[in-house]
């Protein structure tokens, strides 16, 4: 069974760091915009991304 | 204040009517294609995702569950930011074959019709509640907007209009290779609507309720415990479930799986989703909460769905209330219209196809559109029918997660078409049944009739069932069951070979290795009329001609590699048409395979190869190292100098190189995926006889354009090592042997003339004697008589004595040349040139012709004078011969570095091309018998050669008027290469320049 390395590293990614990142959101009073924070920045990241690769299989 | 329904009804038909004029003038192609294929609008029509639960729904729940609404966004906003990765695989699977649903896309995978039909009824009866909430978010509107209204005959209105639009926009074309772009902006219209709306909405409360994001902060301050209530249930509640169901929504949603993939006009478009679609989510996200906290600040403590619309009412801005009506409408509009069109695409190929006989129906086509069109209607009646039967007990929340825990439960599947090729049928319809049974006792009983049960498994205490109670819990259990189910099933059962073939097609990364199968057609025309029987003649014909259209072949077509490809497109072709399994069992049963068990492993290299290529430059690592090492062998056996064909164990051409190519004259393009036999003559023949001889070597001859040609062939075995994939082919290397075999011919002829020459000047030697003697009785004959007629007889006897002295001569010099020894003295060619002429100018017998020395007389070569002389004289001499009187000769020369090059040009009758290749054999002549020995231009060739020269005839000059040019190149004659008396000599004759 093959897994592509960036599903890999998201997934070990998401399981290492989403207790934390609840415990930042949680943690964070009134400035409850966080989420759309990080939200913003992984938009910001994939746009990135796309920008420099092509569709594979197209 | 409160609209009146007439009011109502205007708004909702206008806008409706405006959604049908967007879609219209794109079919009508006064969109420009630039617009329609934008990435953006594919963008934009994805936000169908956001339907009336995004515009009222999320409200409620933000409410009630604080930040769990974000698992709405964020879920389906993950999947589209690995889309490159997730969702591209599956798009150039729905595009390749043509697979317009999820369950075409499953039961593909599965190779099972049942698969089909039993994913078509799933999503029916998930599908419906959420099709439901979106009707029932649009009568909830209209009665807040109008308290009197009758909401069930609103929302009747609205699905009569909604069926008229899918019909109109969504189904006039039945196979998924058509695209209907109207229906995309239209969607994507929609989407545009909805986000300006919501984002209106959200603006202006924030500004006219709160004073700006100042105000805000403030009155947060002033408020904590809004935030703790949105915090609260974050951590007590089910937020990855939620995540995780809208994170499988991106494919398992029907809208979504049509949008994304069977209506998308740009792959490519798919990159710019990655983050375009997640972008879209933020700012329709973004009102939400402005909405709830809004409702808190003016008391409103109605149901919080109703709050987009019930706020705007409260602040007595009734356009901003018509904005929210508009985007609440759109949403719902939208999500219907989508959904009922895969709904109806699924329910037609799995369970209207397999049980309804359509086969040889005259019309096709139309009959497909017609069926169609009345599920469309069928299916959004009974959403209708679901919505009544509710009257309004549940929350869009409610239904709305129905639906997508509905959903879940293809997970599994999905991860056998992706990622894991031993999944199998049995697998996935056990883990479904399970899956589903939970989520029906479980969650959809419970819920839409209150019934509850209790899970009651043998040997596992109370503590270990999870309780039916929690609905989150009730989801995550469904999914884990079904999944544990595929996974134990699929490994303890086999796959069928035609499942192991199409999992080795969808399996991420996974190059296919097709077989090399058979066919049971010998030619393209021959599809047509084994189609005509279960799709009638038409249709059959109609869809050999497209399939062969997208392949670029010719009805003529008969290479089984092109015809292999042909029926794979054409069963991809009719699964757009058909569904997967009805077109599957079409080709299965029309145009078989004849498969070979005793070959079980030929390959098809050909196309292996052709998809390598295509994906060459994606290949990294260790896959990119070795398709650069291929591609080197690859290109070595192109090139290689000698003729390469390697053949399949049935006599399929699999390699066919450059070489081969030259000396066939037979293009790899015509003869690749063909068998040998298939060769234009001879070369089948010769091929054919050859790989079946035992002998591994064999020399043949064969005749091209009229030419003998000599062709050497050798074979081998290949691939009869454990090691390698391809077992008992055979490669033939092919030589053209014919330069060698003409060389061979050319030394053998040369070696006959030597030995004949030799012959001829030792009978030559032996017969001077005798002459002399003879020539010398017959000039006694002349003194001793008086008698005219014997004077007569003695001089033609002295004649004809001569004549055969002239012979020998010839005869010994011919003989002698190359073995005597040369001088080689400065010889001036104007000498040498015009001393042949004043000696061919003596005989007055011959054709007078005249001749003109051109020569620079000071061009000197290195040679012997007598033996050039002798050139001259046999070149003029032959130049006269082919001349009639009043001929003329030209001799002339020019200097090259180290050369001098004299030219010898005639205007005579020229020298025709059969002679002009056998001019310097010896014996050769084109004169009267008895006027020439034929060994002139053979002595002019040895006396050339002899001075390191080189000789060249041009002729004819001109193709009307002839003329010949022999053209000699001698060295130079200089101080250098002279020697040093002869230099020091001519330094005395030139003044020096210092003098």
């Amino acid at each position: 069974m093959y897994i592509d390395r960036l599903v890999l590293i998201f997934i070990i990614g998401a399981y290492v760091l989403s207790p934390s990142l609840m415990q930042w959101w949680a943690e964070s009073g009134t400035a409850w915009w966080r989420p759309f924070i990080v939200w913003g920045l992984l938009i910001a990241v994939t746009f990135w991304i796309a920008r420099s690769r092509d569709l594979d299989g197209f | 204040m409160d609209f009146s329904v007439t009011q109502l009804f205007a708004i909702g038909v206008g806008y409706l009517l405006l959604f049908f004029l967007v879609a219209w003038l794109t079919e009508q192609g006064l969109v420009p294609a630039r617009l329609v294929r934008h990435p953006v609008t594919y963008v934009l029509s994805l936000g169908v995702f956001a339907s009336a639960w995004a515009i009222f729904g999320a409200v409620g729940f933000a409410h009630d569950f604080g930040y769990n609404f974000l698992a709405y966004y964020l879920g389906i906003s993950g999947a589209f930011m690995l889309a490159p990765i997730l969702l591209a695989p599956i798009l150039r699977l729905t595009q390749t074959y043509q697979l317009g649903s999820l369950a075409d896309l499953l039961s593909f995978r599965y190779r099972s019709p049942v698969v089909g039909a039993v994913v078509t009824i799933t999503m029916l009866l998930g599908i419906l509640p959420l099709l439901a909430m979106q009707i029932q978010a649009v009568a909830d509107a209209v009665h807040i907007l109008n308290e009197e209204s009758s909401q069930g005959m609103l929302a009747f209105v609205f699905v009569l209009v909604v069926i008229m639009f899918a019909i109109l926009f969504g189904a006039r074309h039945i196979s998924t290779r058509e695209k209907h772009e109207g229906l995309v902006v239209a969607i994507a219209f929609e989407s545009l609507v909805k986000l300006v709306g919501f984002l209106a909405i959200g603006g202006v409360i924030l500004y006219q309720v709160f004073g700006g994001v100042g105000g805000l902060n403030q009155w947060l301050e002033s408020r904590p415990e809004q935030l703790v209530s949105l915090y609260q249930p974050l951590e007590e509640g089910p937020w990855r479930a939620l995540v995780a169901a809208f994170f499988v929504a991106s494919v398992a949603m029907p809208h979504m799986f049509h949008m994304a993939f069977t209506e998308n006009l740009n792959p490519r478009a798919l990159l710019t989703a990655s983050w375009g679609l997640p972008l879209y989510l933020f700012f329709m996200a973004m009102p939400v909460l402005i909405i709830v906290w809004a409702a808190a600040e003016l008391n409103i403590f109605s149901n919080p769905e109703h709050f987009t619309l019930l706020v705007p009412q409260a602040m007595g801005s009734d356009w901003l209330a018509i904005l929210g009506f508009a985007a609440g409408l759109s949403a719902a509009s939208g999500v219907i219209i989508v959904c009922t069109l895969s709904l109806s695409a699924m329910l037609l190929n799995h369970i209207v196809l397999p049980m309804a006989p359509f086969y040889r129906r005259s019309n096709l086509y139309s009959w497909l559109l017609w069926v169609r069109r009345l599920l469309i209607t069928a299916i959004v009646l009974v959403s209708y029918g679901f919505y009544a039967v509710m009257q309004h007990k549940h929350t869009l929340s409610e239904l709305g997660f129905l639906a997508f825990v509905a959903t879940m439960q293809f997970v599994p599947g999905l991860f056998g078409v992706l990622l894991w090729p031993k999944a199998n049928k049995d697998g996935f319809l056990a883990g479904l049944a399970a899956g589903l049974s939970v989520w029906l006792f479980g969650l959809l009983m419970p819920v839409l009739l209150g019934v509850q049960f209790k899970l009651s498994i043998p040997l596992l205490t109370e503590e270990l069932i999870p309780s039916f109670t929690d609905s989150y819990m009730v989801a995550t259990f469904a999914v884990f069951i079904n999944s544990t189910i595929f996974g134990i099933v699929s490994m303890l059962t086999e796959s069928s070979p035609a499942e192991m073939q199409a999992a080795e097609t969808c399996n991420m990364n996974n190059l296919r290795r097709p077989q090399r199968w058979e066919l049971s057609v010998s030619s393209a025309r021959e599809f047509v009329s084994r189609l005509a029987n279960p799709l009638g003649a038409d249709t059959a014909r109609r869809e050999v001609e497209l399939a062969l259209n997208d392949l670029a072949m010719s009805l003529d077509e008969t290479r089984p590699y092109a015809l292999r490809r042909l029926r794979d497109q054409l069963e991809s072709n009719l699964s757009g048409l058909l569904g997967p399994s009805i077109a599957h069992e079409v080709m299965n049963n029309s145009l078989p395979y004849i498969i070979h068990t005793d070959d079980p492993n030929s390959q098809d290299i050909h196309f292996i190869e052709s998809r390598l290529e295509e994906y060459h430059d994606k290949l990294t690592g260790l896959a990119g190292e070795l398709d650069s090492l291929r591609r080197f062998h690859r290109q070595t056996l192109q090139d290689l100098p000698v003729g390469v064909c390697s053949l399949g164990s049935d006599g399929e051409v699999l390699g066919w190189n450059s070489a081969l190519e030259a000396i066939t004259r037979v293009s790899p393009d015509q003869i690749l995926g063909s068998q040998i036999s298939h060769l234009p003559a001879p070369w089948n023949a010769v091929f054919d006889e050859f790989i079946n001889l035992d002998a591994r070597n064999q020399q043949v001859e064969v005749e091209l354009d009229g030419m003998k040609r000599w062709i050497s062939l050798h074979k081998a075995a290949i691939g009869l090592s454990k090691l390698s994939a391809i077992q008992s082919g055979q490669v033939v290397v092919v030589e053209d042997t014919t330069e060698v075999k003409m060389l061979e011919h050319h030394v053998a002829h040369n070696e006959r003339l030597a030995s004949v020459g030799r012959l001829a000047a030792g009978v030559a030697h032996e017969i001077g004697n005798p002459i002399t003697g003879i020539a010398c009785l017959a000039q006694n004959l002349r003194y001793d008589s008086d008698n005219p007629v014997i004077l007569d007889t003695a001089q033609q006897i002295l004649d004809q004595t001569q004549r055969v002295s002239r012979i020998v001569q010839s005869l010994v010099s011919f003989s002698h040349s190359g073995t005597t020894e040369m001088a080689m003295d400065p010889v001036y060619v104007q000498e040498s040139a015009q001393e042949a002429m004043d000696l061919l100018s003596l005989n007055r017998a011959t054709t007078q012709v005249t001749f003109h020395n051109q020569v620079d007389p000071d061009h000197c070569v290195k040679g012997d004078q007598q033996r050039l002389t002798q050139v001259f004289i046999n070149l003029l001499s032959n130049a006269r011969d082919a001349m009639q009187t009043g001929g003329e000769v030209w001799v002339k020369s020019h200097e090259k570095d180290h050369t001098i090059v004299v030219e010898v040009e005639d205007n005579g009758s020229g020298i025709k091309p059969e002679v002009l290749k056998r001019i310097y054999e010896p014996f050769v002549t084109t004169k009267d018998p008895g006027k020439g020995t034929g060994l002139g231009m053979s002595l002019v060739y040895s006396i050339v050669e002899e001075h390191y020269g080189q000789i060249t005839i041009q002729s004819p000059l001109d193709s009307a008027t002839g003329g010949t040019r022999v053209t000699i190149t001698l060295p130079r004659y200089s101080v250098n290469n002279g020697d040093e008396n002869q230099a020091s000599q001519e330094e005395q004759h030139e003044p020096h320049p210092d003098r």
